[in-house]
């Protein structure tokens, strides 16, 4: 039979990977193949297990892990194995974090050359090591010499990345497995790193496996798409089939909590609670306790299915709920307009003006800011969008007092509010009251020896006022249950301690929170209830944000205007929707070409 | 997203830790034993030792160990183990209020400086840098000689040569405690400076605190005995380590006991407050951290 239906080779055929930790299973009966030239992505939320997979691949894990099941590599099985031996000239891994993947003490170059050997086995040396250097860095795209000799430090991050693709190239691999190697990146520079990948892929005719949480990075490049759930492959389909339909309702979820960089939504879908650990799941569809098409046969194990030709669903229902989840009314992803500006009269609440910032270190000046002109009207929701380096989050810590600038004026209602320090004690009390801040990791926020009812309770006995509200109150507000007052902030998912955090900064009544990327470190379909949270709260409270992002399709749901900065500059303001609708800047149109693009059209 | 990893690492060495935290090994069970031991004898030496320790007996001088007495006896007949026992007693009250003294002042003034920079700062930290600039033990020979040369005054004198150290490893921690995140959310909150500075920061410090003062204990113990050594601070003919450790020096050839008892005493004490030290140090860090 086999011998007939000979299938396309493969370059990789994982089956029944089963990945073991201290405290049970971390993955689960994973299958999946990949076929010579082609790229696969391996989509999932954090907690699902994506990473330790890729781990699993190349025979790193983590003291204490154990895999097993079947990986055959070109007909050689490699499971089980000494680590990290038998992988070293076929396949390859791309890792996250640019700034920590290089040696500090090496120099780029050498990264590079380090594993180069000649035909007879040597080490390279000298001008043959370097002429090899250069090239393979100029493959890459690096055609400047001098990189070569630079030390890790000294190179951006896109940079970084580049030396670091090159470093793993070294070794001739036939399969690439890029483990979420953009998620660190700014979105220009992401764009960059994907267009090099893709076009390595091409060119050396490799094989690919892109690990990434981004559906989007995904559609954008992938043939096929392996959809991992809390350890389990729960969809595989083809990338543009799984766009425009997804056969599974998490994937649907997940499809919908992504916000649409083109258009606001009233609100946007997503799915309760959070990805539940592995173990818990076993016997049972692990969505089951989020699905809303949940019934008494999903709590017995189920299989990734054929359903269609070549797309497979480990939904035991999707014969049913088809139609449901191809329906549009599922994604809720009506376009609104937004809260027109023009309505938000009299005085500011916030005005910035002419604003600079030089940080001085050793003897070396940045400017963090130039002259930067922001204004808030009250109830107001404003987008800062940059990128990293642009000085955005300084803008944010000087609104707050946090940083004092150089130059210029920051006027929060009547006060002059330019050097916190400087003001009596009642002002400055007293603007707290009025500008709150969020931050980007509610975790290390918190004081992680307090309950987050101490935590709470902190804040809101600074308000001497009968107005203040209280513990419960506030965790009512955020959505969360009254019991969550007693628990420690470890023992909370990522989205509850952005709640808690956001609750905080709630217990002073501010009129306007300084949101800090405070939904960059969040899975989309937290992400999607954060979003969905602020915007309620905007509504019933008519608090307003200084909402800093470096995402577009974030900043496009959540705020009314939108200031572009960059270099300390601001390149560009005006209502959001006219903004990325009609990009004036070039900049701004950079950015917006960079979003990666899923070649689909949900609704 | 990134958590995929490092939540399953964390929380595997977390259970890791944890079990070795359930069984210390034999070495800290030695030293909490050691200092339960110096603990209880400094308490009711009185009572536990089979002679008082001053009681001469000119007729059994410079014995060997036996059946009556357990390590012998010095020059006047007086019972070596007695006097070992009983020493306890101002071998721990000295360094205890040393050390704690030392941690009063060393927190107060390191979380101040830390804190509040500027000119507190330069005061602060130029006076720790003074005290670093002169020989410690010297000094503390010269004031102690010079006044009466009571052991209180050479407490006294080790307070203040001690709160330095302290005062700089609580002004590094309060640094780095300054800028991270939770202590701006709670600056942003508009929480009053020194709120955060005794609510939020020292008791994340804490662990710092203890094992520096687990530290200074043993360091002073050490010192104190050297003072006494050099017949400074403790009366002649007081049961204090120390000074017994001087006296037995001459009686080495006869009852080698005089003098290496008490020594063993001192090394032992210093070494098991500094285990334990270690060992709450890391309980109490690997607790607090997530």
């Amino acid at each position: 039979m086999n011998e007939i239906h000979m299938p396309a080779p493969t370059t990789l055929e994982v089956s029944g990977l089963t990945i073991t930790g201290p405290n049970g299973p971390i993955v689960a009966d994973v299958d999946f193949t990949v076929r010579p030239g082609e790229i696969i992505g391996i989509v999932g939320e954090s907690g699902s297990g994506k990473s330790m997979t890729a781990r699993a691949l190349m025979g790193i894990l983590p003291p204490g892990v154990s895999a097993s099941g079947s990986v055959r590599y070109q007909g050689r099985e490699l499971l089980p194995g000494k680590a990290g031996r038998r992988l070293s000239e076929d396949f390859a891994m791309v890792f996250q974090d640019p700034f920590t993947m290089l040696n500090p003490l090496m120099r780029a170059g050498r990264h590079v050359s380090e594993t180069l050997r000649d035909e007879r086995g040597r080490r390279l040396r000298g001008a043959a090591a370097r002429n090899e250097e250069l090239r393979r860095l100029a493959e890459v795209g690096i055609t400047d010499a001098s990189v070569a000799n630079r030390y890790p430090f000294e190179l951006s991050g896109g940079m970084r990345q580049r030396v670091g693709i090159a470093a793993t190239l070294s070794c001739n691999p036939q399969l690439l497995i890029a483990d979420e190697a953009t998620t660190a990146l700014d979105v220009t520079t992401q764009a960059e790193i994907l267009d090099l990948l893709r076009g390595l892929q091409a060119q050396r005719a490799m094989s690919m496996v892109l690990i990434t949480h981004d559906l989007g990075v995904a559609f954008s490049m992938c043939d096929r798409i392996f959809v991992l759930y809390a350890g389990r492959l729960i969809e595989q389909a083809p990338s543009d089939a799984l766009a425009r339909f997804p056969l599974h309702p998490y994937t649907r979820g997940l499809v919908d909590s992504d916000p649409p960089a083109e258009r606001r939504v009233q609100a946007l879908s997503s799915m309760p609670g959070s990805v539940p650990r592995a173990a818990d799941v076993l016997g049972q569809c692990p969505f089951v306790d989020r699905c809303v098409f949940a019934a008494d046969e999903c709590r017995a194990p189920v299989r990734l299915a054929l359903v269609e030709p070549d797309r497979f669903s480990a939904c035991v229902r999707i014969d049913e709920i088809r139609g449901q989840l191809e329906e549009p009314t599922l994604v809720a992803a009506t376009t609104v307009e937004a809260v027109p500006a023009d309505a938000k009269h009299g005085e500011p609440l916030v005005a910035i003006s002419q604003v600079s910032k030089r940080f001085t270190r050793a003897g070396r000046h940045v400017d963090a800011l130039r002259g930067v002109d922001v204004t808030v009207y009250p109830g107001e929701s404003v987008g800062i969008v940059g990128e990293s380096g642009s000085g955005k989050t300084t803008l944010g810590r000087c609104v707050v007092g946090l940083e004092t600038p150089s130059s210029g004026q920051i006027r929060i209602g009547e006060v002059d509010a330019s050097d916190f320090a400087a003001l009596p004690r009642r002002d400055a009390s007293a603007l707290r009251g009025v500008v709150q801040m969020a931050f980007q990791d509610p975790y290390s926020t918190l004081s992680p020896a307090r309950t987050i009812g101490a935590s709470l309770h902190e804040a809101v006995r600074l308000d001497a006022t009968s107005s203040a509200p209280t513990v419960s109150e506030l965790l009512e507000l955020v959505g969360l249950p009254a019991h969550y007052a007693k628990r420690m902030p470890s023992a909370l998912s990522g989205g509850e301690r952005q709640r808690v955090a956001l609750a905080r900064s709630l217990a002073r009544n501010p009129q306007l929170i300084v949101c800090d990327e405070i939904v960059s470190a969040l899975d989309v379909s937290v992400q999607a209830q954060i979003l969905n949270l602020l915007s309620r709260l905007q509504r019933e409270l008519g608090v307003g944000y200084l909402f800093i992002t470096h995402d577009l399709a974030v900043v496009r749901q959540v705020t009314d205007r939108v200031y572009v900065l960059r270099h300390g500059k601001v390149v560009e303001s005006g209502r959001t929707e006219q903004v990325l609708d009609a990009p004036q800047a070039d900049y701004t149109k950079k950015l917006l070409s960079s979003i990666p693009v899923r070649e689909h059209t949900a609704a | 997203m990134t958590g995929t990893v490092t939540a399953i690492d964390t929380g595997f060495l977390q259970s890791r830790r944890r079990r070795r935290r359930r069984a210390p090994s034999a070495v800290v069970a030695a030293a909490f034993v050691i200092v339960a031991l110096v603990v209880l004898c400094a308490i009711g030496g009185h009572w536990l030792a089979p002679y008082p320790a001053g009681k001469q007996d000119l007729v059994a001088t410079l014995q060997g160990p036996s059946g009556a007495h357990l390590l012998g006896t010095d020059d006047l007949g007086r019972d070596v183990f007695s006097r070992i026992i009983v020493g306890a007693a101002s071998a721990l009250t000295g360094p205890l209020v040393i050390s704690l003294g030392a941690m009063v002042i060393g927190t107060l003034l390191g979380l101040l400086a830390g804190y509040r920079g500027g000119i507190v700062e330069t005061v602060i930290m130029r006076w720790v840098d003074l005290m670093y600039a002169v020989p410690q033990l010297l000094i503390a020979i010269v004031v102690v000689g010079v006044l009466d040369g009571s052991y209180w005054e050479a407490v006294l004198v080790l307070v203040v040569l001690t709160a330095p150290g302290d005062t700089r490893i609580m002004r590094g921690a309060t640094i780095a405690q300054r800028s991270l995140p939770y202590v701006e959310a709670l600056r942003v909150l508009g929480v009053p400076g020194p709120r955060i500075l005794l609510r939020h920061i020292w008791p994340t410090l804490m662990p710092l605190t203890v094992a520096q003062t687990f530290l200074n204990f043993a360091t002073s113990l050490v010192s104190l005995a050297s003072l006494s050594f050099l017949g400074l601070g403790v009366a002649p003919g007081a049961a204090d380590w120390g000074r017994m450790l001087a006296e037995g020096r001459e009686l080495i050839a006869t009852n080698p006991w005089t003098a290496v008892a008490p020594g063993i005493a001192i090394a032992l004490t210093a070494a098991s407050m500094n285990i334990v030290g270690d060992w709450l140090h890391e309980r109490l860090t690997s607790g607090s951290n997530r």
